[in-house]
């Protein structure tokens, strides 16, 4: 049973709201995966805001589509921003190559029940933020990839206090 | 000759033709002849004063990248506006963000201007006042932070003799493609 406070199984699939500005694009403004920007912290927040897949019953293409939804319920999402996907061991593997020490913790918000924070990044930490962009989280979904997604009802998993 | 390039520019506050062209002509007449740096700058004319805060900072940028027009390879001012439109667009733009600093906006011109290239970046922002210039050739990513007083942060993935490279450094623009050299950086810029 996972409670407030736990880390999350591993794996588990997390996914992180990411504004257009800080998607990587080619010339033509095409979207081709997520800056080394989107993975800093903000000021003041000591880890990584994300929502928690497997929180969700599902198909994991289901439990994806209701991280998404629970984002957008909770979140001033924007049309052009884009749903960025990792796996718990792929930034785990990244972080801990860079000596830093990665947790992710089961944080859910009166808003997000699903919701989680990744710690052990740390700004300054140029060339691991490339490494996480350029690999953990280099799966992505845009407005109307996320909405092609199956839906289900997002119901609570039993694993989950 | 400077140019607005008016098909990005925002959304004019009036509702017909004749309202079009006296704000288009408000908006020339407020521009200033030219900066200490040789960059077109706005004053604060009725027409941008009725702008938000973002369709102003939109047109002073796409006014900078006009005024250094004749310095940038072919092509290159209207596909900036256009870029540059896009990311401050309302659908794109993050209202928590600090929109563009103009000095981050005349480093991100410097380093067009100094690196040379045929290529022209992606583009967008740290949410601190950066623009951010992104470069990507066969899965080889190079990102530099532009930021004011002429600094920039860049950091790379570059795949080299079989092996994946990261490297991130502190630089100026004059210097950026001489820190890039041990990359080989003419794949992003030739």
């Amino acid at each position: 049973m996972i409670r407030e406070g736990d880390d999350l199984p591993n794996p588990s699939t997390v996914v992180r709201y990411v504004g257009f500005g800080r998607m990587f694009k080619d010339d033509s403004g095409a979207v081709v995966g997520p800056a080394a920007s989107a993975f800093e912290c903000r000021p003041g927040e000591p880890d990584l805001s994300v929502t928690w897949c497997e929180y969700f019953l599902g198909s994991s293409e289901e439990q994806l589509r209701c991280a998404i939804e629970a984002m957008r319920a909770s979140l001033d999402v924007k049309s052009k921003a884009c749903f960025c996907v990792a796996n718990t061991d792929a930034l785990s593997e990244s972080i801990n190559s860079y000596g830093g020490v990665f947790r992710a913790v089961y944080l859910p918000r009166a808003d997000n029940p699903a919701h989680a924070g990744v710690f052990g990044v740390s700004a300054d930490e140029s060339e691991l933020l490339e490494k996480l962009a350029a690999e953990a989280w280099c799966e992505f979904f845009t407005k109307d990839a996320s909405d092609a997604l199956s839906s289900s009802e997002c119901s609570k998993g039993p694993h989950v206090e | 000759m400077n140019y607005i390039d008016a098909q990005y520019v925002p959304h004019f506050p009036g509702g017909d033709n004749d309202s079009l062209y006296d704000y288009l002509n408000n908006i020339v007449r407020g521009l200033k002849s030219v900066g200490p740096l040789g960059f077109v700058q706005l004053d604060n004319s009725d027409a941008s004063s009725e702008m938000s805060q973002r369709e102003r900072r939109l047109l002073e940028i796409q006014t900078a990248i006009s005024s250094v027009s004749m310095h940038l390879q072919t092509g290159f001012s209207h596909g900036l506006s256009r870029q540059f439109y896009e990311l401050l667009d309302e659908d794109a733009w993050e209202d928590e963000d600090v929109l563009p600093d103009m000095s981050s906006v005349r480093t991100f011109l410097q380093v067009l201007v100094g690196t040379d290239g045929n290529r022209r970046p992606g583009i967008g922002t740290n949410g601190r006042g950066s623009v951010t210039a992104f470069w990507l050739a066969d899965g080889n990513r190079l990102t530099v932070e532009c930021l004011p007083e002429e600094r920039i942060t860049w950091v790379l993935t570059r795949e080299l003799d079989g092996e994946t490279v990261r490297a991130a450094g502190e630089s100026r623009p004059a210097r950026l493609l001489h820190e890039l050299t041990p990359y080989n950086p003419e794949i992003w810029f030739d």
